[in-house]
């Protein structure tokens, strides 16, 4: 089966580099070991001297989503995809150097590239979650003490960061190597309101960020058989969460594989419905190596990461043995163990 | 994760209420149950479905009822009671050329086609195996295209309400379609960053257009029919030369994705709505004016027929959106329009009196608009 995959995929990428006028992405199924050789032509076309990461294999593209939003998305998930499979960074020391840099001394990690603004509210939160978590990947501490930044936030601001921000709270004392407060952990939760089907506004961004809060602080996630009858409900013919305009659907399979995997128990619909979204994933990789958030698309640092997640948790791509360290902090918990029921 | 989408306060949803001089028919629209899964969505059924008449009737009923409101409100949510196909969100709305019919497009893989007068569904196009993200009618008034998440183009002929043309070859989304204004070409623009240039006689390729960087959102072309122009989600502009298919300009909008863009009937100028809620307009392909026209994406922009007033609609997760009127030189506001959900598109009928809204709460709103005093009710 591999083998005849893996001659399928020669003769298409021969196609390729002897007719340029063709499609830049690959439609038919792809083996691991193509996938996996894909993924690290990637990174070594995007990885930087400095040690950072470009948000694509063009040197104009700007990104998309994460990647788009600070340049410190395509390290962070770099790291990530790197520790998930034990490859060795392009340049470890200066990826290391590069994140250490992106710190004042007051704890805010910062963009100096993306779309969002380093002094607001989403901005601190983001950057200083994605750079502590890129840190800890690597078995490190930042330099300063991170958590003013998120006790300053929950003051007040919180309640006005959007609703997929919810789990970079644990995660990122986690990442320090604390536990969420008490008090914050109340706070962020009075934010967290279900609907009667479990999902939180209507939409799987915020429910999945409600499942990966829970699970992160070891509690049970409430409404979950609810939240996984209308995750498997909303799953679209060829596999995706594609249900909204496509820049709100991102990262939805993700979200959704997610929360099938966690709260699914293993069941059988939930596994049919990871594997078709698996299948799906594969059609959203591109001839670059690289994946694009849906089928066709740029290949982007950002649908590198969630679309790997997705297969990793689907099976199809396996991780190091053993894992990590601390695997579940390791992003947005692809490879987070299984609760037990 | 996702931005600028969700947010975590709902108290900010505002409930939907009269403004000034504007009636909002929001209070009217039934919020539907959460969406079904239409079992027949992988069917190429490649037809046009009659109306029921219990459908015909609802529809018939509803549009009198808003019309005695001096507004027009058309629910396409309403008749969630009849089958399993429910009307899903509307992406794409369209004016005919002669103004008396609505095209709009959605996620229950349909085109439907109403009276722009009655609000009566005349019509509604099934074949798309997947959302249709963008409709355009040909400037006959003859034909209407349709694009979709199924990433195919369909041609339809109005007259037999069958498909006449299934336009293969993008590998992705397929976000917006426009007809040259004689109605020989038809231009597609997809996630797979490219803008295809299709003969509508033959449904035959005539070209595809690389060069942008990301997703290419909207296409639209100049009124001579030889320039057209494209937005992405790289935060460019382009140009093409329609006959050798080549870029001619590119106008570097922002850094943020550029979700909507417009020309003026004389050429001249060139909108863009702008993701983050920024309208840039250029004149003559220089920058005239940018400024923060509303409060999130701006998914759809238009010019009035006579160039002179733009017409924008925004959105955000879960909130009302906001039509809004600009002096098209000055960027001026004014007039605005809150409608019950996000507006993902706005059309101005061809006499200019009119704009069509709809979008994500599943309404789609015909408007009366003065536009010398923005919208209102007559």
């Amino acid at each position: 089966m591999h083998f005849v995959s893996s001659i399928k995929g020669s003769v298409v990428v021969a196609l390729a580099l002897f007719a340029p006028g063709l499609p830049a992405f690959l439609a038919s199924a792809a083996t691991p070991r193509e996938v996996f050789s894909g993924l690290r032509r990637f990174y070594a076309k995007t990885s930087r001297a400095d040690g950072s990461f470009a948000p694509g294999t063009d040197r104009d593209y700007r990104g998309m989503s994460d990647s788009a939003y600070s340049d410190l998305a395509p390290v962070t998930y770099a790291v990530t995809i790197h520790q998930t499979f034990d490859w060795e960074l392009p340049h470890k020391d200066q990826t290391i150097q590069f994140l250490l840099s992106r710190q004042r001394d007051n704890g805010d990690f910062f963009n100096q590239a993306g779309t969002v603004d380093p002094k607001s509210a989403e901005g601190r939160v983001y950057n200083t979650t994605q750079g502590l978590v890129a840190l800890h990947a690597l078995g490190l501490k930042p330099r300063f003490n991170p958590l003013p930044v998120f006790e300053e936030i929950l003051q007040a601001d919180y309640k006005t960061l959007p609703a997929y921000s919810t789990s970079f709270f644990p995660l990122a004392y986690l990442a320090y190597g604390q536990p969420i407060p008490p008090e914050a952990d109340r706070r962020i939760r009075a934010t967290m309101v279900q609907a009667a089907d479990g999902y939180l506004h209507d939409h799987i961004a915020a429910t999945f960020h409600a499942v990966h809060y829970y699970r992160l602080t070891n509690k049970p996630v409430p409404l979950a058989d609810q939240i996984v009858a209308r995750a498997l409900r909303d799953q679209k013919p060829e596999g995706s969460w594609l249900l909204n305009l496509p820049s709100r659907d991102r990262h939805a399979t993700f979200d959704a594989v997610l929360t099938l995997h966690q709260l699914g128990h293993g069941r059988a619909d939930c596994r049919e419905a990871i594997e078709k979204a698996v299948r799906w994933v594969l059609t959203c990789r591109n001839f670059d190596g690289g994946f694009g958030h849906f089928p066709g698309s740029t290949s982007d640092a950002d649908a590198n990461y969630f679309h790997t997640g997705v297969l990793v948790m689907g099976g199809f791509l396996k991780p190091v043995t053993p894992l990590p360290n601390d695997p579940h902090l390791l992003s947005w918990g692809h490879l987070m163990p299984l609760p037990v029921k | 994760m996702e931005k600028a989408v969700l947010f975590i306060n709902m108290t900010s949803i505002r409930t939907t209420k009269r403004r000034g001089a504007l009636v909002n028919a929001d209070a009217f629209s039934r919020s539907l149950s959460p969406r079904e899964r239409d079992g027949e969505r992988g069917k190429e059924l490649s037809k046009l479905r009659s109306v029921s008449s219990r459908s015909r009737v609802l529809a018939n009923a509803t549009a009198s009822f808003f019309w005695s409101a001096c507004l027009l409100t058309t629910s396409l949510g309403s008749a969630q009671d009849l089958s399993n196909k429910l009307p899903g969100w509307i992406s794409s709305v369209a004016f005919s050329p002669d103004a008396r019919s609505v095209a709009s497009g959605g996620s229950d893989n349909v085109a439907r086609i109403r009276n722009a007068n009655t609000g009566e569904e005349t019509a509604v196009l099934e074949g798309h195996a997947d959302y249709v993200a963008a409709v355009a009618f040909a400037p006959e008034g003859r034909s209407l295209a349709t694009g979709s998440y199924d990433h195919t183009v369909r041609i339809w002929d109005l007259a037999s309400r069958q498909t006449r043309h299934v336009l293969k070859g993008h590998r992705g989304v397929v976000m917006s379609v426009a007809f040259s204004p004689d109605g020989k070409l038809l231009a597609t623009a997809s996630l797979d960053s490219t803008v295809k240039l299709w003969s509508t006689g033959t449904g035959r390729l005539r070209g595809t257009l690389r060069g942008h960087k990301s997703w290419v959102n909207s296409v639209v072309f100049a009124p001579n029919g030889s320039i057209l122009v494209s937005g992405s989600s790289d935060g460019t502009i382009k140009l093409w030369d329609v006959r050798s298919r080549r870029s001619k300009a590119t106008l570097q909008a922002t850094d943020a994705e550029i979700r909507s863009v417009a020309i003026s009937s004389d050429g001249k100028m060139i909108a863009a709505g702008i993701r983050y809620g920024t309208i840039k307009l250029w004149l003559n392909q220089k920058p005239l004016v940018d400024f923060k026209a509303h409060e999130s994406d701006v998914w759809s922009i238009t010019f009035t027929p006579d160039g002179s007033k733009l017409i924008s609609g925004d959105g955000d997760w879960n909130k009302p959106g906001k039509v809004k009127f600009w002096d098209a030189h000055s960027g001026k506001l004014l007039g605005s329009f809150e409608h019950s959900g996000e507006v993902l598109s706005v059309a101005c009928s061809p006499e200019g009196t009119r704009f069509a809204a709809g979008g994500w709460d599943r309404v789609l709103k015909i408007v009366p608009v003065n536009l010398r005093a923005g919208a209102r009710s007559p």
